[in-house]
């Protein structure tokens, strides 16, 4: 049986967005991971440019450190780490997107969101893209 | 008792009866047909033939300064049925909230509220010749074989609206067996009413004059007078009644002809990106029902609208196609062009929207499914709903009806709409538009583009419904109404007023329903006085 290294915080959301520059087991479980969450930007070009279009518009996150420190912010992580998700296995594929989803819920709900073309997005989800974008 | 043609009646000639309700649409053939059978003498007093009659249309004419609006004489029809010779047949109820006073709205509040109308409403349904089930989401959801679309908290809700269709689109030849065979019904045709005369020391009506196209001129007299000659022209009556009463009949707090309202559509507002090209639309689609059509529409929940400071409004879906090819072999593709039936324009995304359409996709976990990606390909079209906004207006004193200078055929001033929104009207859709994009993202269901006109909401241009109401509001008050809870004049004992000029506020819903509703409760009231 293969046991595959539990990520820590950090790479959660790297493992999601397929980050390089990690280091050793984790870039590992990244890796492995992040094949199994392909799924959640099924096109990156998209991600990327909707990305790009919310960094026009907030230049001071440009980079991938900040928004990674924003997106894994202690409020985010109690939505969407609440019991460490290992992201091992479809059921935790789930549960990442349905955390990502309530995430997605929570600013709207507070006002999080910013303007792109006429639509209205939430904050987290172009964070998501801008990570796409920067990497 | 029959049709009468008051142009063959002799000059001078007095028609005698026990109420007299000037104007033959929907609410005096309400009004009059809730008397069938009944021993009191209705004389139903209508301007126009059964069918169109150009010299008479023309005294509809009148002037329109401030917003721009089609011609009046277009815009309501002088005939048997009034205007709903050529409406949209669109009804439903108004909403709980509608009657209520809402701190965020001024001058909002009806004196009573919809409990009130619930059973009147039942009746103006049959009247319309469509049942009152057909109003509620089972019937459709039975009908239609879909769910109306499920949003979190249910911050925006899904309604039932009915068209009326085949005989009883035209109500007033949907009624007129029934006015013809009805003994002690009346209907005057070719009577123009031009005064309804007041003595100056008394608050009575005494008669009213009736003028005919041939140089004739009759009176009309009755116990009680119901005035329902329509949104415009009933200020306009009014507003005409000025011989013992100089600035009009009811008028003495200026508030006659003030408050007009029209509901406020802004054309390309919204267009929804589904999260889910398969996203099902049919309970928002026309379904064709044996008496007509029965649509889902979409509202803001009461707790949406008190939260949000939001006036009502709802959003009418109709799904465009972008990037459609009507060439493709394909036979999925035709099946999804079966589904979508496009409504519209052939619009090409820019390439925004199609990645918008990608990440959501997504976000809200719709990318996985197989039609997903069978469909949501660059090759194949990108699917977007139009969301077409039907707004309340705030009630307004400076958006009126008056007397301009320009004379009829009678001699009587013709009437001037000044049609004015406030920067109220301009921030609340800002609000709306804020609010839909908001339940939108939030639920998961796709995510709103709005399409802000050059130079914001402020220059928008809202395309008119053709619904005239407010003019002659209803409040206990006088000081705020021109009639009371009871539709009465507060100025007069004896002359009531049917039609949307009383509304205080107008909701999101089309009039016409509420307006037959009120009527049927006027005539509960007249009956009640008479026993
Ligand atoms: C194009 C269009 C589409 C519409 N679509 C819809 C819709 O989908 N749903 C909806 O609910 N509503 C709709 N409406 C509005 C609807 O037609 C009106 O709400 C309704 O007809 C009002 O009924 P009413 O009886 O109060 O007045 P009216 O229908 O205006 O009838 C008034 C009657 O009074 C008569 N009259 C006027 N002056 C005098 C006088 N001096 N003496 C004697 N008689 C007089 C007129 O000849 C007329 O017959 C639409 C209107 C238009 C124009």
């Amino acid at each position: 049986m293969t046991v595959s290294p539990k990520p820590n915080r950090r790479t959660l959301l790297t493992a999601l967005l397929a980050l390089p520059a990690l280091s050793g087991a984790e870039t590992a479980a990244a890796a492995q991971n992040s094949n199994r969450l392909t799924g959640l930007f099924s096109n990156r070009n998209s991600a990327a440019i909707l990305g790009q279009a919310y960094l026009q518009q907030r230049p001071e996150e440009a980079d991938a450190q900040t928004l990674e420190a924003l997106l894994l912010s202690p409020a985010n992580l109690g939505v969407l780490d609440p019991q460490g998700i290992s992201l091992d296995g479809a059921a935790d594929q789930r549960r990442l997107k349905m955390a990502l989803q309530e995430l997605r819920r929570r600013d709207f709900d507070e006002g999080a969101v910013l303007q792109i073309g006429g639509c209205m997005l939430s904050v987290t989800e172009l964070r998501l893209c801008a990570l796409a974008a920067l990497t | 008792m029959a049709f009468v043609d008051t142009r063959s009646l002799a000059n001078g000639e007095t028609i005698e009866a026990d109420i007299c309700i000037i104007g033959a649409g929907p609410a005096g053939i309400a009004i009059a047909t809730a008397f069938e059978g009944d021993s009191t003498r209705i004389a139903l007093l209508e301007s126009g033939d059964i069918g169109y009659d150009e010299e008479t249309q023309a005294l509809a004419a009148g002037e329109v300064v401030g917003i721009p609006y089609p011609d009046l004489d277009v815009v309501r029809l002088r005939m048997l049925g009034g205007s709903t010779n050529h409406w949209g047949g669109n009804i439903r109820p108004m909403d709980a909230l509608d009657f209520e006073v809402r701190d965020w709205i001024p001058n909002s509040g009806w004196p009573f509220g919809l409990e009130e109308l619930r059973p009147y409403y039942k009746r103006a349904a049959t009247f319309c010749g469509v049942p009152n089930e057909g109003f509620e989401i089972e019937s459709q959801r039975s009908a239609v074989g879909a769910d109306p679309w499920v949003f979190e908290d249910d911050a925006i809700t899904t309604q039932v609206f009915q068209t009326v269709g085949g005989e009883a689109r035209a109500l007033g030849l949907y009624h007129e067996e029934a006015l013809e065979q009805a003994a002690n019904i009346t209907t005057y045709l070719f009577a123009n009413v031009v005064d309804i005369v007041t003595d100056a020391l008394s608050n009575q009506v005494r008669e009213l004059t009736v003028k005919t196209l041939n140089d004739k001129t009759l009176k009309a007299r009755a116990k009680y007078y119901v005035l329902a000659a329509g949104g415009i022209e009933n200020p306009r009556i009014l507003l005409l009644a000025n011989k013992t009463r100089p600035a009009g009949l009811g008028n003495e707090n200026d508030l006659v002809g003030r408050y007009f309202m029209e509901h406020l559509t802004s054309p390309d507002f919204a267009l929804l990106f589904p999260s889910d090209p398969q996203l099902d639309f049919r309970f928002y689609k026309d379904f064709e029902a044996d008496w007509g059509e029965t649509w889902g529409m979409l509202t803001f929940s009461e707790e949406t609208q008190r939260q949000g400071g939001l006036v009502n409004a709802r959003f009418q879906a109709a799904t465009i196609t972008n990037e459609f090819n009507k060439n493709i072999d394909n036979p999925g593709m035709q099946s999804l062009a079966t589904l979508v039936r496009s409504g519209s324009s052939g619009r090409v995304p820019d390439e925004l929207e199609r990645h918008l359409a990608n990440v959501i996709a997504d976000i809200d976990d719709v990318a996985e499914s197989g039609y997903y990606r069978f469909f949501h390909h660059p090759n194949y079209p990108l699917i977007s709903i139009d969301l077409v906004v039907i707004s309340e207006q705030i009630p307004n004193p400076e958006s009126r009806v008056y007397l301009g200078e320009d004379k009829d055929r009678f001699g009587q001033n013709r009437c001037v709409l000044d049609w004015r929104l406030t920067d109220f009207d301009s921030d609340n859709l800002t609000r709306i538009s804020d609010q839909i994009q908001r339940q939108f993202g939030r639920s998961g269901l796709g995510r709103v583009r709005i399409q802000l006109p050059e130079g914001g909401y402020a220059r928008i241009n809202p395309h008119p419904h053709y619904h005239h109401m407010g003019t002659t509001r209803m409040d206990n008050d006088p000081k705020r109404g021109v009639v009371d809870a009871n539709c009465r004049l507060h100025e007069a004992s004896n002359l009531y007023v049917a039609g949307s000029s009383v509304f205080p506020t107008v909701g999101n819903v089309n009039p016409t329903l509420t307006i037959i509703a009120l009527a049927y409760r006027l005539a509960d009231h007249l009956k009640g006085l008479d026993s």
